[in-house]
């Protein structure tokens, strides 16, 4: 790799081009840009890691449904760390996809299903399982072949009970 | 600006502060038809927004009512106050709730005469429950008195009373025939109020309160997590203030206004005493009153602590009525099918069997709002039959709605959906309706 083959327009360091090559001088300064090179490789590379973190799903131990209704389906989801919050509809998102819930109903067949509920639930160490968020999905009025995302909640203080939407 | 919940406690350079002011100008510059699809006339202005038309409509009316009322309770505050354009925004359905957020529902800006509003979302409506604004309007009305009252400088200029005024006005609702009311007291006010006195004991209350009637728009505003105790010992201060003074609703609060501010200082001890009793003694003393005894049920009913043999005994002094059928046997049910009521086991069942004779010989209203107001209940299986019954009614919207209360008082597994039970073929329907007779016969 030869420094000197830096085109002056696309280095952050255009005055390497009038320095001779094998003096001490270059050799300091090929040092420090080869640093100064690394440390700016690493700004994408770290951003991209960035990326890849928190595009990473959370992490699922068990998906439990507890429906009571035909077309109303309830889910625990339980995680094993809590995750960024923008993860939770996008998981469930994927959840509908991936089982099809948006043409098929698993346990009732010719029921569209009408409400899906995910409460999402985390044990932290010795601590007793807590829900963490609530997501709750319905099926359009304007397009009744898709659902619409009604909230994503946040927190733990709501009983379960209180999640009436009917 | 007036934020309802919140606001930006940052200081700007001038640069910022014209910027900021340019992009507010902006829309009154372009006009709003730049920004939004639609265009509403209502009595108050024009209502803009890009969604909803039915929602935009529902404020439209709503609007009517609501100018009027004020224009009513404060005929010489609202004298020559002009129009106001609307903003009414969309509900984010992506919306993510952090658990006790405090969010801005609603703003108001004097210099350009402009309200901005969201309605409240599916979210709102299932986390608010159990808070007194049944019909979503409280943040509307609440910038509404805003723009009504800021043509005074005298409130306009102390950052409490303009809010303390909004909050009072703010729950204010039309009765059943059909009457502008600007209710008693503010239960979620009243409440804040005195956990902040519990909080901070008597002396540091007063420190708190002292403060809060001195402080600028910077600081009355700061989102320092205390804007609802702000809010909630303005509106206590005033409301104490006003319970002082004689004559009508407006001849009161100008008297209020007239006071100096060593003169309110100075009375922040009554505040204390008034706001001591519980809420559940002030809703007993409102039971009583002709006028408020509606609103004093409504609101204990959406309490946990209740006096059920207190309430239903206004209940049945407000059945003699015949407007009030529909909502008094939805306060019955409501009453009844709870626990901790405070009422015996036979109360409790010979009202269980007048609810049933309701939803099996009672008025279509009637069956309407028992099925509506039925709980999540478990000890409430003696209504099932009644309420299978319903299914079968010609009527689709009562089918839906005894759809949806079996659903919550029985496990039987059944369909939930609205819209089957409104439009479904009758054949489907018949099938979902023999399910539930079989099982019925086997439990």
């Amino acid at each position: 790799m030869s420094l000197e083959s830096y085109p002056a327009q696309t280095s952050a360091i255009p005055c390497l081009k009038s320095v001779s090559p094998g003096s001490p001088i270059l050799q300091q300064q090929l040092r420090t840009h080869l640093y100064i090179g690394l440390l700016l490789l690493s700004v994408p590379l770290l951003g991209l890691i960035g990326c890849t973190t928190t595009m990473l799903r959370p992490e699922v131990i068990d998906v439990s449904e507890i429906s009571r209704e035909k077309d109303v389906k309830t889910f625990m989801v339980s995680l094993k760390e809590v995750v960024p919050r923008q993860q939770f509809q996008q998981w469930t998102k994927d959840h509908i996809e991936q089982n099809r819930l948006e043409i098929e109903n698993p346990d009732h067949e010719n029921i569209p299903i009408f409400e899906l509920h995910y409460h999402f639930v985390h044990r932290s160490g010795r601590f007793r399982t807590r829900r963490i968020a609530y997501v709750m999905w319905r099926r359009s009025e304007d397009n009744p072949a898709r659902f619409e995302h009604q909230f994503t909640y946040l927190g733990s203080g709501i009983p379960m009970q209180y999640w009436r939407s009917r | 600006m007036i934020p309802r919940c919140f606001s930006r406690s940052s200081t700007c350079s001038g640069r910022w502060l014209a910027t900021g002011l340019l992009v507010m100008l902006l829309p009154s510059i372009c006009g709003c038809g730049v920004f939004y699809k639609h265009r509403l006339e209502t009595p108050v202005g024009p209502l803009w927004t890009n969604g909803d038309i039915e929602t935009a409509r529902r404020y439209q009316k709503d609007l009517g009512w609501m100018k009027a009322g004020l224009c009513e309770r404060l005929p010489i505050i609202t004298t020559g106050v002009g129009s106001a354009s609307i903003l009414l925004k969309t509900e984010d359905r992506n919306r993510i709730i952090r658990e006790d957020e405090i969010r801005t529902a609603g703003w108001y800006n004097h210099a350009l005469s402009l309200i901005q509003f969201t309605p409240s979302s599916p979210a709102d409506r299932i986390l608010l429950q159990r808070q007194p604004d049944p019909f979503g309007h409280r943040t509307l009305l609440h910038e509404l008195t805003h723009h009504y009252t800021a043509g005074d400088s005298r409130i306009r200029s102390k950052w409490w009373l303009t809010e303390a005024i909004s909050c009072s006005m703010e729950s204010s609702f039309l009765d059943h025939r059909g009457q502008f009311q600007v209710p008693p007291l503010h239960p979620l006010q009243y409440r804040k109020a005195r956990e902040v006195l519990s909080d901070l004991g008597r002396a540091r209350f007063t420190e708190f309160a002292e403060e809060i009637v001195s402080e600028s728009w910077l600081g009355f505003y700061r989102n320092d997590g205390e804007i609802p105790a702000r809010y909630a010992i303005s509106w206590a201060i005033l409301w104490t203030l006003q319970d002082q003074m004689s004559g009508t609703h407006e001849t009161r609060l100008l008297a209020v206004i007239g006071l100096k501010k060593d003169q309110i200082v100075a009375r922040i001890p009554d505040v204390i005493e008034a706001i001591t009793p519980s809420l559940s003694t002030q809703y007993r003393r409102y039971l009583e009153s002709d006028r408020y005894r509606r609103w004093a049920i409504d609101q204990w009913l959406l309490d946990d602590r209740i006096d059920g043999r207190a309430i239903l005994a206004a209940i049945e002094v407000e059945m003699v009525d015949s407007l009030a059928s529909a909502w008094a046997w939805s306060c019955t049910t409501n009453l009844i099918l709870r626990t901790r009521s405070r009422l015996n086991r036979n109360t409790r069942s010979e009202w269980q069997q007048r609810i049933i004779e309701q939803l099996e010989s009672g008025t279509m209203e009637v069956r309407q709002a028992i099925c509506t107001a039925i709980p999540e209940y478990r000890w409430a299986d003696q209504l099932i039959p009644a309420l299978i019954e319903l299914l079968e009614t010609d009527r689709a919207e009562l089918r839906a709605a005894a759809a949806a209360a079996l659903s919550r008082i029985s496990r039987h597994p059944t369909i939930v959906n609205p819209a089957f039970w409104i439009s479904a073929a009758e054949s489907d329907r018949s099938r979902e309706i023999g399910e539930w007779r079989t099982w019925l016969g086997e439990n």
